[in-house]
């Protein structure tokens, strides 16, 4: 039976969730709109090039990976992992075994430590070796280890259950996440002996990667190299060790606690705060080996004062909104061409912004196909009350000072511009080689295009306009 | 109401009530499993109306009202807690303006930034809308706070007050700034000093019951510090000490609005000399908070310095000392090590050093404080100018005692 035109808009509604990281459905690959930085197929890449002939001394390799809240961070990851495994590779590229360890299943955001991440790691990857291929994992130190945890990570009623394995660890250790006394007692057992930790975490490791060298792959093809740790999550750690904001704390994991983390001998991804990396993109550089992943915007404008609109973008952008219509409905009978295009502008390449306005715009209008232009900016126009930065006057006039500048270039190291950012008044953008998709170049700003027509905005814009350049 | 033909100009929008309220309605009937709604209204007094309104568009459903009327640290907890058996179909959260003050940073409120830790929790314990009804200036907190949180939501929609409504007066005290009076020139000065009045007589005359206590309360203590920040104490304690008779009629006894106020006592008290009064407002302030508040509360910290500062009016420099240190040691457990407050703090404590010649002590923390005012603060901003000027004083002051001594080892 066909769908009145109030279902399909109920479905779009429910399609155009801005909280779901789309899965294999809704994914669109960006990469090439988004500035060069093909991150899940260079980093593919890299790892089939690096040496793997002895399992017990294999070529790690740790990536950062950064990106704005909302830009699109966990759908990308969700498609390396699916480009990873993919049966039959393409030529060139190995078949590798993705561990995606979602960090929030296991860590207090605002009370985390190495320990419990350290464990978490553990628990997913034999969880997810057994799951998927059936292999478990029983590395016996480490086994061990996890055993002498067990009064901390059970129930009363489970503490005379056989011993714990590792590949039910996950349920146990997942409780971690919600209980501070456990979690204090576990840090406590493991005070002093975090590299002894480690050089059983690495046995596990080694005992993993010669397992799934020589296992038959259920999803028959190509026969796995190595498996890469896909850490997510880390990016919204608010207090880790005793740190007490997000700086100080994404600091204190990925430059203080890095011998940890490049400690583990395996390929591994982990998400980094922007702000962060951005404070300390040269350190963080030196000390990892690779330059941090970029998630930039979507470009939804050409570099460039005049703002241009970058065509490709905003095509792209189109394709991502066409990904979740329903079956049959076409961008035309969706939306007027206007509407789409008004919320692609303002969206500013802002995928989870895009979605809220496509969400909010079912809502207004008739309850009629296509979606007019006027719900489009009603939903936007509902979204712009809240844009009112902390430092006003001072603020105004910083993104005046980008507005006009020629250069379109902003101070990330300092604390009230990168405050600017991660609030999205100012978005960041990669241009990338047109050709060499690998060619990373630097990324400029503009402020965001809501921002821009914003009466506070526009005076700034004129004062400054008005005033002479000093020097 | 739509597509009217009149050019719609969505960056500066007129409002339509009736418009986003239908939205509203339909979004909350479309929503499937848990969704992040947020209303946004223009004034306390339009709270109650709003919410039978929006209950009234989804009659079919079960509401969970769910009032944080008062402080609490973490929103998730009440929602593990309280939400009802069985299920509802929409839960109402509002309430977050009677006790979030505008003035505050908003990074230092346990509730809002548990919130951006709880994101992803929220749906564990609520399977449907969640619809926060907040004012702007709430809004904008939690959007600073915790901008995770914030960017998970799935629709907006704002439901201005009738510019009309004569009720509507914090939407008009919400755009002035009564702490900066000092610096205005007083014809200024006078006029938002008689706006205020006119405010509380309009809210004198409306009845509507015990909101409206909370709203004169809150244009007493603006009144207050409006006299205070000019000068005029004895003006600022009338209106402080009615607010204070208000809440003690309207609060439970250890409510934080009761510290608040004797707290404002105290300080108008202090410059008038009247050292006995302030102390005893202060020290029953700090009772209440060590009470209400957690542990390291930087309230708290501030009526251990308002004490400290008496002590040390009265030369009970030991006293002083004592409560100074406190102070100062929750400011660094509460705050990041930058935080401006922690540089007066330092500042406060040199002060009573210098006093009891400990100068090598009070250099120290007098050298710490100027590092943190010249991070946190922009330049000729008077607490940074002060710091500087201490430091100063105290270093001329040390060279001075040094040339001293030596002269006298000479002799």
């Amino acid at each position: 039976m066909a769908m009145t035109e109030s279902e399909i808009l109920t479905l779009l509604h429910k399609n155009f969730d801005p909280m779901q990281a789309a899965g294999e459905d809704f994914y669109v690959d960006c990469t090439d709109v988004r500035g060069g930085v093909a991150f899940a197929r260079k980093l593919h890449l890299a790892l089939s090039e690096a040496d793997e002939a002895d399992p017990e001394k294999p070529n790690c390799r740790h990536y950062l990976f950064s990106g704005h809240v909302g830009g699109g961070k966990s759908s990308e990851l969700k498609a390396l992992q699916r480009i990873l495994e993919k049966r039959t590779p393409d030529t060139g590229y190995k078949r590798f075994f993705p561990v995606f360890v979602d960090m929030r299943e296991y860590l207090d955001d605002f009370d985390a430590s190495h320990e419990e991440l350290l464990l978490a790691i553990v628990a997913e990857l034999a969880y997810s070796f057994e799951q998927r291929e059936g292999i478990i994992l029983k590395e016996g130190y480490l086994t061990q280890r996890v055993n002498e945890l067990r009064g901390y990570l059970l129930s009363e009623v489970e503490v005379n259950e056989a011993e714990l394995e590792l590949p039910g660890a996950k349920a146990k250790i997942t409780r971690l996440k919600t209980s501070p006394e456990a979690r204090k007692k576990v840090r406590e057992a493991l005070k002093g002996k975090t590299s002894t930790l480690l050089s059983e975490i690495n046995l596990a490791f080694i005992e993993a990667r010669t397992a799934l060298r020589n296992c038959r792959p259920r999803q028959n093809g190509a026969k796995y190299a190595d498996f890469v740790l896909i850490v997510d999550g880390l990016d919204r750690l608010y207090g880790y060790g005793d740190r007490k904001t997000t700086d100080e704390s994404q600091r204190a994991l990925f430059v203080d606690d890095s011998p940890i983390l490049l400690g583990l001998k395996a390929h591994c991804v982990f998400t980094i705060a922007l702000s962060a990396m951005r404070a300390a993109e040269q350190e963080l550089t030196n000390l990892y080996g690779n330059k941090p992943f970029l998630l930039a915007m979507v470009k939804t404008e050409q570099r460039g004062r005049e703002h241009s609109p970058y065509v490709a973008g905003r095509e792209r952008l189109k394709t991502l909104i066409e990904q979740r219509l329903t079956p049959n409905l076409t961008l035309e009978k969706a939306f007027e061409t206007s509407a789409l295009d008004f919320m692609i502008e303002y969206s500013g390449g802002h995928i989870r912004d895009l979605l809220r306005f496509a969400r909010e715009s079912t809502l207004y209008g008739e309850r009629k196909l296509p979606i007019t232009l006027r719900s489009v900016q009603k939903a936007v126009s509902e979204n712009i009350s809240f844009h009112n930065p902390k430092e006003g006057e001072e603020d105004w006039k910083r993104l005046a000072e980008l507005e006009l500048s020629e250069t379109q270039e902003w101070q990330t190291q300092k604390p009230d511009e990168r405050r600017l950012l991660e609030q999205l008044y100012v978005m960041e953008y990669i241009n990338g080689g047109e050709e060499d998709i690998f060619n990373d170049t630097f990324p400029w700003y503009a402020v965001h295009p809501i921002v821009r027509k914003l009466r506070p905005f526009l005076r700034a814009v004129e004062a400054k306009k008005n005033t002479p350049a000093e020097n | 109401m739509a597509d009217n033909g009149v050019e719609f100009d969505p960056f500066n929008p007129e409002p339509d009530g009736e418009e986003t309220k239908e939205a509203l309605c339909r979004s909350l009937e479309m929503a499937q499993g848990f969704t992040l709604l947020f209303v946004i209204y223009g004034f306390t007094g339009q709270r109650e109306q709003l919410l039978d309104e929006v209950a009234q568009c989804v009659p079919t459903k079960r509401i969970w009202h769910c009032p944080v009327t008062q402080e609490v640290p973490n929103l998730f907890h009440v929602f593990e807690e309280k939400v009802p058996e069985p299920a509802p179909d929409v839960v109402f959260v509002y309430g977050l303006e009677n006790w979030l003050s505008g003035s505050v940073r908003p990074r230092s409120i346990p509730l809002l930034r548990n919130l951006n830790a709880a994101r992803d929790a929220f749906p564990l314990v609520t399977d449907c809308p969640v619809v926060f009804f907040v004012p702007l200036f709430v809004l904008q907190a939690i959007a600073d706070a915790a901008p995770d949180f914030f960017s998970v939501r799935s629709g907006l929609f704002n439901l201005p007050a009738d510019p009309d409504d004569h009720r509507n007066w914090q939407g008009e005290l919400a755009n002035l700034d009564y702490s900066a009076l000092q610096g205005f020139p007083t014809p200024e000065r006078d006029a938002r000093i008689g706006e205020l009045h006119n405010l509380l007589s309009r809210i004198r005359s409306d009845t509507g019951g015990q909101r409206n206590r909370s709203d004169e309360t809150f244009v007493l203590n603006q009144l207050g510090m409006a006299y205070h920040a000019t000068g005029n104490d004895a003006e600022a304690e009338q209106y402080f000490t009615e607010a204070l008779r208000i809440r003690r009629a309207a609060l439970p006894p250890n409510h934080p609005d009761i510290a608040t106020s004797l707290s404002n006592l105290g300080a108008v008290y202090e410059p008038q000399n009247r050292l006995a009064e302030a102390e005893q407002h202060h020290n029953e302030a700090l009772r209440i908070r060590r009470a209400a508040l957690p542990l390291n509360h930087p309230d708290i910290a501030q009526s251990l310095s308002n004490l400290a500062g008496v002590y040390a009016r009265q030369n009970r420099l030991a006293q002083a000392e004592l409560f100074f240190t406190e102070a100062l040691e929750i400011l660094r457990a509460a705050l990041p090590p930058n935080h401006p407050n922690i540089a007066t703090s330092l500042n406060n404590l040199a002060g009573v050093y210098v006093r009891q010649n400990r100068l090598a002590e009070a250099e120290k923390l007098s050298a710490e404080a100027v590092r943190i005012a010249k991070e946190s603060l922009p330049d000729g901003h008077p607490d940074r100018e002060i710091c500087d000027r201490n430091w100063k004083r105290l270093r001329e002051w040390m060279n001075a005692m040094e040339i001293l001594s030596s002269a006298n080892d000479e002799e």
